[in-house]
């Protein structure tokens, strides 16, 4: 049985180097470390150690200090990383930011109920913008603990999280040595961000939490079934008890009575806290990613009015990032240009008509 | 009070119709007994029986004035209109003090009287759908005189079989009414901890670094991730304790299957404590439990204390801390994790405070003692509030199967019933050991309990094999034993100092006159009531030239020649050893509680290389293994025998591949050769199945610790000989102890086997 997460060597050699130690490795699972400084606090106070990272070595050695899930060695090891890395830049690596035809991708991705869209290739401009990735820690407690590391991004030029994100995120392939001017396409300070991206969390987690529900109603009614069927007998029999008992006995049967509600409230009561639901969330980091878009001006015209809007194109997501409507604020696959000015999606528009 | 006539034609006596009116006539026959009851009460309050008698002599006194032949005289009068002022006096009262309760009474009446009018009406409807829901109507005055059931149960079984009916539908059946559905509560709403203001700072660095500090950042984050109990924190974080994997199924079953409520019989010497140490560390690590009570029986106080502390890192007030006491009872509110006596909390101030206080956890020890439902022990913990609870013991049952049923609800009211359904499904007729249905009972308990045994867990350690050498001291070593005994037993019998000084001066002249000076000297300077009677003791040790134990033991270290730690619970004592060692040329390193870890780590390290003796203290080994040497010499004895088998234990453990040898130092003449006298010669100690002797001492029937029996015993002794006798009687209880332990132990064998017994491989399903 191992109790090791599988990427635990690689942490604990990756800290140590960090820091300026040596790691030697001597057996599988098995590493001498020469302390550096920075680490010496959580060794110990101790120049040479011997860690083990797994439960066997760790058995097999008695002389190694086991780093382990739970153990203070790791705690103080993840307690060191932790402190590095919480706000970082970043430069996704991205392919032509251009695609062959911007209208064209336009088109296909969004309906416009307008006489006339207007659009030329070459009034598209390639400009440096920004997401900000927010790492959470999520934690779901009932009677057991479930935790999570979420990630979800927000364009900092919309101010809208972008769903499409979270699955490129593992495979990301950044520039090192990335550095560039600062984006000039930022309307959405990270604290506006940082809201947006709660509010995302939240969504993104509810079929999760709906599912944990589940659990904890099956979980619950089983246990409410149990207590319910032995109160209710146990009343029944001194209740029975009760009506054959003689007039000087009947106050302590009726306080017994008394006492068998007050308790099963008591139980029941102990059960819904115990099973209860809270969610919560930590950010961990926050990291700007940053790379040149295509912004294209469009220009819709339907019965007189005339707005622009502008889109946006992301090369490294591949697809353009979706308008949304001005009246309900969903992203939209479909937009109409209404009297007013205003543009507004489908689900607005019946509403309208209705 | 008006019967009911029947105007309705007769109903089947078996229809719905007829359970209806049964049950109707039944609140209505109740509301009446209330109504008398309340009724009787406003008599009594209006003192009914004292008044009525003053009020007939007061009215018989006025008519015979009133009636007076001859008229009455001044005094007559006089008389008269005092009687009757008195008369009306009484009046009042009876309507004064009466009147709550006849204005209940007048209540219930015209509810009932109600209720009967709307029944009546009711039996004049023709049509039979009509006429049901016309007599449900008539329980509309009368709802308050339902009992739980009937209000929860037997009507609302009635009405829906109403509505079926008029439905159309066949009568219900007399089915139990369905456990209503329950939702789960609504998540609470979501908790975003405030970000730290430097995330949104521009950040500083750029390129290679900053990803890669990213990176090493992300993976420590899921690192730290708890992931469900699947991946237990504990085994790793109990540095240097190896676990059998028993207890780590255990922990492991209890946390996911069982949901954290359990009953731990694994057999002595199994580790019951280390598996609840796991699931409290378990549920501590995830934020699960933060208020954790522990009740154990007063001679097992120190040991939880210091297994939690050292194995699992959990730190516990106990009850007798001074701290705690200092807090008066809001001690149980002002710390978050509290070790106590059962004794001592179930006392009715504690027992007030601690009743209203919610623990996220309760871990009752040596639980047996909750085997009755009607002791205050079970009733005591059944009304503490807590989501989490273990009850650990290796005896469950000793005289009949409903112990097992009391254990079990304290733990899942309703898993076995309620208690006659248990007996009449379970419990052989006449025979309250034997069970019935045994497999059915065998899945209902395997879902809230767990009994690992020895046989099946094969643990194989080698032997103990003890030797107590008695030494006779040397002439004056012994006068100052007993002159200090003498001392003692003054002190003790004039109330003069407490028992803690006392406990500690004859545990330091047990150990070596040196560790005896020190507490003289420190008394004589503390106390200056006292310092004229310690002033010619302190002079006494002065003179003590030879101490006899000392003589001995590095006489026997000499021809040993082997790897020995030699334990003393006092520091002089050490110093003093270390000394005659060196003397003796052999060598040593110290390990005492002065160091810090590493001066311990490095002290063990040299004793492990190339040191022949450790001289350690109790307090240096805590948390320490020692299992790469064999041989332990008890220079001075504790008192109590827990920490004796904790000396033991340092080096007796997983691991020891040779047989422990285990030398018991003692002076003759003294209190420590009594109580080696009692655990070694008469209970066997050393030869007792690891863990045994806290089950022993846990069902003895004493409130005190052992040490305090002890000291009781000797200072209240007039001389050797009687204090051997009580010393014998001490024996006799402990004897008695464990064959009820044993004979619980022999009883639970044959009822559960191996049956409950975890199986990793079901686990992993
Ligand atoms: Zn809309």
């Amino acid at each position: 049985m191992s109790a090791a997460a599988p990427d635990l060597a690689t942490f604990v050699n990756a800290c140590i180097e960090h820091a300026g130690g040596l790691a030697e490795p001597i057996e599988p699972d098995l590493i001498e470390v020469l302390v550096p400084d920075a680490l010496r606090g959580a060794f110990g106070e101790r120049e040479m150690v011997r860690l083990a990272l797994d439960l066997a070595p760790a058995e097999a050695h008695p002389d190694a200090e086991p780093v382990l899930p739970g153990s203070h060695l790791l705690d103080g090891l993840i307690e060191y990383a932790g402190q590095f890395g919480r706000c970082t830049r970043t430069w996704p690596q991205c392919g032509p930011v251009r695609p062959r035809s911007i209208l064209g991708e336009i088109l296909r991705a969004v309906t416009f109920s307008a006489r006339r869209v207007q659009h030329s290739e070459a009034e598209a401009i390639r400009s440096v913008a920004a997401h900000a990735q927010f790492d959470f820690t999520v934690s779901l407690v009932s009677d057991e603990r479930e935790e999570v590391l979420t990630t979800v991004v927000v364009d900092l030029w919309s101010g809208r999280p972008v769903e499409a994100f979270a699955a490129l995120l593992p495979g990301l392939e950044v520039d090192p040595d990335g550095s560039s001017p600062a984006p000039a396409r930022v309307r959405v300070t990270l604290e506006d961000a940082y809201t947006r991206a709660c509010q995302a969390l939240q969504a993104r987690m509810a079929p999760r939490i709906e599912r944990l529900q589940g659990l904890i109603g099956r979980r619950l009614q089983a246990e409410t079934g149990r207590l319910e069927l032995y109160y209710r007998s146990t009343l029944h029999d001194l209740e029975k008890r009760l009506e054959k008992a003689p007039p000087d006995r009947a106050p302590a049967f009726q306080e017994k009575i008394a006492a068998a509600l007050f308790e099963r409230e008591a139980r029941l009561s102990e059960l819904t806290t115990k099973y209860r639901l809270r969610p919560s969330a930590r950010l961990a980091a926050v990291r700007t990613l940053i790379y040149p878009r295509l912004f294209a001006p469009v220009v819709l015209e339907r019965r007189g009015v005339r707005r622009e809007i502008e889109l946006c194109w992301d090369p490294v997501v591949g697809r353009l990032l979706m308008p949304v409507c001005e009246r309900c604020g969903a992203e939209a696959d479909y937009l109409e240009l209404k009297w007013d000015g205003a543009i507004v999606c489908r689900a607005c528009t019946a509403q309208d008509e209705a | 009070m008006t019967s009911v006539a029947t105007t309705s034609p007769a109903a089947a006596p078996d229809s719905l119709e007829a359970r209806v009116r049964a049950l109707l006539e039944r609140v209505l026959a109740r509301a009446d007994r209330q109504a008398e009851a309340a009724r009787q009460r406003g008599l009594t309050a209006g003192r009914y029986a004292g008044l009525t008698h003053s009020l007939k002599w007061v009215e018989e006194q006025i008519g015979e004035l009133e009636s007076a032949p001859n008229g009455l005289t001044a005094y007559g009068h006089q008389l008269l209109k005092g009687h009757r002022e008195r008369r009306q006096q009484i009046l009042d009262q009876l309507q004064k003090y009466g009147a709550p309760f006849r204005a209940e009474e007048t209540e219930i009446r015209k509810n009932s009287d109600q209720a009967r009018k709307l029944m009546l009406r009711a039996g004049g409807v023709p049509d039979p759908a009509a006429r049901l829901e016309a007599l449900l109507g008539a329980f509309e005055p009368v709802r308050a005189h339902l009992t739980p059931t009937e209000a929860e149960t037997t009507l609302p079984r009635l009405v829906s079989s109403v509505e079926r009916e008029s439905q159309g539908a066949a009568a219900g059946s007399d089915q139990p009414s369905p456990i209503p559905t329950v939702e789960p509560p609504p998540p609470a709403p979501w908790v975003f901890e405030p970000p730290d203001p430097v995330l949104f700072q521009p950040c500083p660095g750029q390129g290679a670094r900053d990803l890669d500090e990213y990176r090493l950042h992300r993976r420590a984050q899921e690192l730290s991730l708890v992931r469900g109990f699947d991946v237990l924190l504990t085994p790793a974080l109990a540095t240097g304790l190896a676990q059998y994997p028993h207890q780590i199924e255990t922990a492991r079953m209890v946390l996911r299957r069982m949901r954290g409520r359990a009953l731990l019989c694994d057999e002595v010497g199994l580790g019951k404590t280390i598996e609840a140490g796991i699931i409290a560390r378990e549920l501590v690590a995830r934020g699960l439990a933060r208020r954790i009570l522990v009740l154990a029986p007063p001679a097992l106080v120190g040991q939880w204390q210091e297994e939690m502390r050292g194995k699992f890192g959990l730190e516990f007030r106990t009850h007798d801390d001074p701290e705690f006491r200092a807090a008066g009872p809001d001690a149980w509110k002002q710390f978050d994790r509290i070790l106590a006596s059962l004794a001592t909390a179930r006392q009715p101030a504690h027992r007030a405070v601690l009743e209203k206080e919610e623990f996220d956890l309760i871990i009752v020890d040596e639980a047996h003692h909750l085997r009755s439902r009607t002791s205050l022990g079970w009733k005591f913990v059944n009304a503490l509030k807590k989501r989490y609870i273990l009850l650990l013991t290796a005896t469950p049952v000793q005289n009949n199967l409903d112990e097992l049923f009391n254990l079990i609800t304290l733990l899942a009211p309703g898993q076995l019933n309620t208690s006659a359904a248990f007996r009449k499904e379970f419990v052989q007729k006449g025979d309250p050991r034997t069970p019935r249905n045994r497999e059915r009972l065998r899945q209902l308990l395997a879902e809230v309990m767990v009994r690992n045994t020895r046989s099946q867990v094969h643990i194989a350690m080698p032997p103990r094999l003890a030797t107590t050498h008695r030494v006779t001291p040397e002439p004056e070593e012994a006068a100052l034993y007993s002159a200090l005994t003498a001392f003692a037993r003054t002190q003790a019998g004039a109330g003069g100092l407490d028992r803690m000084t006392l406990t500690s001066l004859l545990r330091q002249a047990g150990s070596s006159t040196d560790a005896l000076h020190r507490g003289l000297a420190g008394l004589a300077e503390r106390r200056s009531a006292i310092r004229e009677a310690v002033t010619p003791l302190l002079e006494q040790a002065k003179a003590v030239q030879r101490q006899g134990k000392l003589e001995q033991a590095v006489a026997l270290l000499t021809a040993r020649g082997d790897k020995t730690v030699l334990f003393t619970f006092f520091r002089e004592t050490v110093h003093a050893l270390s000394r005659a060692l060196d003397e003796a040329g052999i060598s040593h390193a110290v390990l005492s509680g002065e160091l810090d870890a590493a001066g311990k780590d490095r002290a063990v390290r040299e004793f492990a290389h190339d040191r022949q003796v450790l001289l350690s203290t109790d307090v240096g080994s805590e948390g320490r293994n020692l299992q790469f040497c064999h041989s332990i010499v008890n220079f001075d004895l504790p008192w109590n025998p827990m920490r004796i088998e904790q000396r033991v234990g340092r080096v007796h453990r997983i691991g020891q591949r040779e047989a422990v040898l285990i030398d018991n130092f003692c002076a003759r003449h003294t209190l420590e050769e009594q109580i080696l006298r009692v655990l070694d010669s008469k209970l066997n100690m050393f030869e007792l199945v690891i863990g045994e002797i806290g089950a022993v001492l846990g069902n003895l029937e004493s409130d005190q610790e052992f040490e305090e029996l002890a000291l009781e015993i000797w200072t209240g002794s007039q001389d050797e000989a009687e204090a051997e006798q009580g010393f014998d009687r001490l024996a006799e209880q402990l004897l008695d102890a464990r064959q009820r332990h044993r004979q619980s132990e022999e009883f639970d064998a044959a009822l559960f086997g191996d049956e409950l017994a975890t199986r990793p491989a079901e686990e992993d399903r």
